[in-house]
């Protein structure tokens, strides 16, 4: 079942800010976590996903040793996750439900993976790529990779590497039943609560700060594909 | 975790994502073209089996991953039933490939994904188009008692296939019926189920809620492609056989007759009933129309075609009517015949080539257009017949001559006008783009008189989206301009007419075979 349910009218601003504000919380809280996880030795964390079957035993080291760097950057993006979501939901016009099941993916993907942490370094991509795929399965109009690419920062061919890393890792398993979104939803509401009581936890890294985007884009940084800064978004698009 | 480098991406590694490789599988023959690709019949040289190989084609940069190819995966991985098509896995050639005729394929160096689906060998308008093929009564209770039960399960599962159509019903050797191309398809929630496009469906088959402007369906759109086709197998030929939208509405509105709010309470809010209002109410016609079918089938064909969504009959319900229950039963899948399929390619394109040729001279005289040369059920009328209904112990149908290299998958030809001896309406205007393909999609959804349907204020306000432009209550003139797919051209440009709603139906407008897409 499509996740629209619990999302509330999909156009309804305020569902999408909550979901956002929630979101927003709940992965700079997985951020931090990690980033502090990656500092402990190699292999602690590694010893995870035993139960799967032998013959997809060597193909999981493949997957555990590559991990999210198909998402990675170089360096940590000038824009805080909340200002780069609340970007995405601006110019995709991505309903708060697309939102939710992006971070389903996420999740899934994080936990069919286990090596593969969420950091500051990926979390970007993963969620304009994640957005990409959801907004691809919910809405029966939707935009191009070309255009996210655009929005999110990256070039289009990047995001198309990145949104079939993740449909694989994802073993295509897209679906989102009405009552797992539920479940995320009030996962996001909790998180939300939570930092506003113990607002050091929620806000874990220095991403936060970086407001001087003033709605320019820039390039999420990454060394290999990037492309002269001409060719960011223009702001004509931005009615 | 591995930790790149900064600087260092895996950006050129070669994705190995943990699928199997297409080289597990040895590639026989194609057997089709599709919305994404090629599709081949392939055995997997491990096992020996038999399976049908459908590339994704991944050459569209602006689009990535196909989202017909993206839903489709997903709905078919949730799916599991004998009357839906079973996609056993995915592959990849990550190396270099080479196309039938060992030149390089143009994905070489990309890459390619392919899904693998278990092998069928014919599909319904295939094999009701083969020459001479006539359906016996209890075959048609059987494909349809299938499709309706494969269907059902879709409906359980809250998913709308949305493209219900013979080429996309496939059929094997067993007689089995099973639904396949879930491209279109979706997911639906009973308590929310706003804002789907009404784009779907071909035009054909589409019902009238859809042709109205529905943004709010469920499976009573599917329903009504099943009583198209149900009436289609009786019949002989195509019912309703619209060349654009409105026409396909008064097509509709002269069979099942004008809506009013007596026969479908709320029919004159939708979107787009005062462009269409009929200028006199129409009687319903269907029982004299077929007057012909036997009353059971004529009892249901009445309820599935009934233009208030909410009174037409659910898969469920249409499987417990007193058709199926009733004599002649439907048969058992086993004992229906096994056709014989080719899929030598070398045949078809010959086929193709003679089609395009009977096409030519067709076109010549379009003024005239011809009986449909599908013939009707052998037994029309459920009453024995001594040489069509052989005593039940003998086998019910009567096995039709074996074409000798006859292809019937519907995937062997094109869609279009040629797909069957005179089995398409005529195009009015061939050179002017208008491509009354089996979609009757073609051209101008762009231009046409339906206002653009979407979710919220569209990205583009302002700046030519044609919600705002096109004229509504048009004529069908429009239909017949401008180059059916949407363009390629980048949505930042001022007309933004590619963008959108109709990306999807735009995308099938690319479509010109069946069965296997």
């Amino acid at each position: 079942m499509e996740a629209v349910a619990a999302g509330g009218d999909p156009d309804d601003p305020e569902a999408a800010a909550r979901v956002l504000e929630g979101l927003t919380f709940t992965l700079e809280r997985m951020v931090a976590r990690n980033e502090r996880l990656q500092t402990t030795p190699p292999g602690e964390e590694e010893e995870e996903d035993e139960e799967e079957g032998e013959s997809a035993l060597m193909e999981a080291e493949r997957r555990r040793r590559r991990g999210l760097a198909f998402f990675k950057g170089t360096r940590a993006p000038g824009i805080s996750v909340g200002k780069y979501l609340e970007r995405l939901r601006q110019y995709t016009g991505c309903s708060a439900a697309c939102f939710v099941v992006g971070f389903v993916y996420i999740d899934r993907a994080a936990h069919r993976h286990p090596g593969s942490l969420v950091l500051s370094l990926n979390v970007h991509r993963l969620v304009l790529t994640s957005l990409l795929i959801a907004s691809k399965i919910l809405d029966d109009s939707h935009h191009d990779n070309a255009f996210f690419a655009k929005v999110g920062g990256v070039s289009n061919a990047e995001l198309n590497r990145m949104e079939l890393e993740l449909l694989f890792m994802l073993d295509f398993r897209l679906v989102v039943t009405s009552r797992v979104f539920e479940s995320y939803c009030w996962h996001l509401e909790k998180e939300k609560t939570m930092a506003r009581v113990n607002p050091e936890k929620g806000i874990g890294v220095g991403v936060r700060d970086a407001s001087k985007l003033n709605g320019k884009v820039e390039r999420l940084p990454n060394g290999a594909s990037l492309r002269p800064s001409s060719s960011s978004p223009r702001l004509s698009m931005d009615f | 975790m591995a930790v790149a480098a900064p600087g260092q991406l895996n950006l050129d590694e070669t994705p190995s994502w943990g699928s199997r490789s297409v080289d597990c599988f040895e590639k026989l023959e194609q057997i089709g073209e599709g919305t994404y690709g090629q599709v081949y019949m392939a055995r997997e040289t491990r096992t020996g089996e038999i399976v049908a190989l459908k590339k994704i084609r991944m050459d569209n940069e602006r689009e990535g991953f196909p989202i017909t190819a993206i839903r489709e995966i997903k709905i078919l991985k949730k799916l599991h039933h004998q009357n839906v098509i079973q996609l056993k896995e995915i592959v990849t050639s990550p190396g270099p490939e080479k196309d039938e005729q060992g030149k390089p394929d143009g994905n070489k160096y990309k890459g390619s994904i392919y899904m693998v689906f278990e092998y069928m060998d014919h599909d319904l308008t295939g094999l009701s188009d083969r020459p001479g093929m006539r359906f016996t009564v209890p075959q048609i209770k059987c494909y349809m008692r299938q499709l309706l039960t494969g269907l059902h399960y879709c409906h359980i599962n809250q998913v709308l296939h949305r493209d219900i159509k013979g080429s996309n019903l496939l059929i094997d050797n067993e007689g089995n019926l099973k639904l396949a191309d879930f491209g279109l398809a979706r997911s639906f929630s009973s308590d929310h189920n706003g804002n789907l496009t009404n784009r779907v469906i071909t035009l054909w088959y589409r019902p009238p809620e859809l042709l109205l402007g529905a943004t709010k369906y469920g499976p009573a759109v599917d329903m009504w492609s099943v009583g198209c086709i149900f009436a289609e197998l009786l019949h002989g030929k195509p019912i309703l056989p619209g060349k654009n939208e409105p026409e396909q509405l008064s097509k509709i509105f002269e069979l099942c007759g004008t809506p009013d709010e007596v026969n479908w309470p709320g029919v004159s809010k939708m979107p787009w009933y005062n462009n269409f209002k009929p200028s006199r109410p129409i009687k319903r016609r269907v029982r004299e129309t077929f007057k012909h079918f036997d009353r059971h089938a004529l009892e249901l064909l009445e309820r599935m075609l009934t233009l208030d969504p909410s009174q037409r009959i659910s898969a469920k319900d249409a499987l417990d009517a007193e058709y199926f229950w009733t004599d002649p039963l439907p048969c058992d899948p086993k004992s229906l015949p096994k056709y014989e399929s080719s899929h030598e390619f070398q045949t078809k394109k010959k086929r193709q080539q003679q089609r395009q040729q009977e096409e030519t001279a067709k076109r010549q005289k379009l003024q005239h257009p011809q009986p449909h040369a599908r013939l009707p059920p052998i037994q029309q009328t459920g009453q024995p017949h001594p040489q069509i209904r052989p005593g039940p112990s003998q086998p019910i149908h009567n096995a039709p001559p074996q074409m000798a290299a006859a292809p019937n998958h519907h995937y062997g030809k094109p869609r279009g006008p040629s797909g069957g001896p005179n089995r398409y309406p005529q195009g009015g205007n061939p050179s002017g783009g208008y491509n009354p393909n089996r979609g009757g999609q073609g051209g101008g959804y762009n231009n046409g008189p339906y206002p653009q349907q979407g979710r919220g204020p569209p990205p583009y306000a302002g700046s030519g989206m044609p919600g705002s432009g096109g004229p509504r209550g048009g004529s069908g003139s429009s239909y017949g301009v401008g180059a059916p797919n949407y363009p390629q051209g980048g949505p930042y440009g001022a007309s933004g007419a590619g963008r959108g709603p109709n990306m999807m139906s735009g995308n099938r407008n690319q479509q010109q075979y069946g069965g296997w897409q």
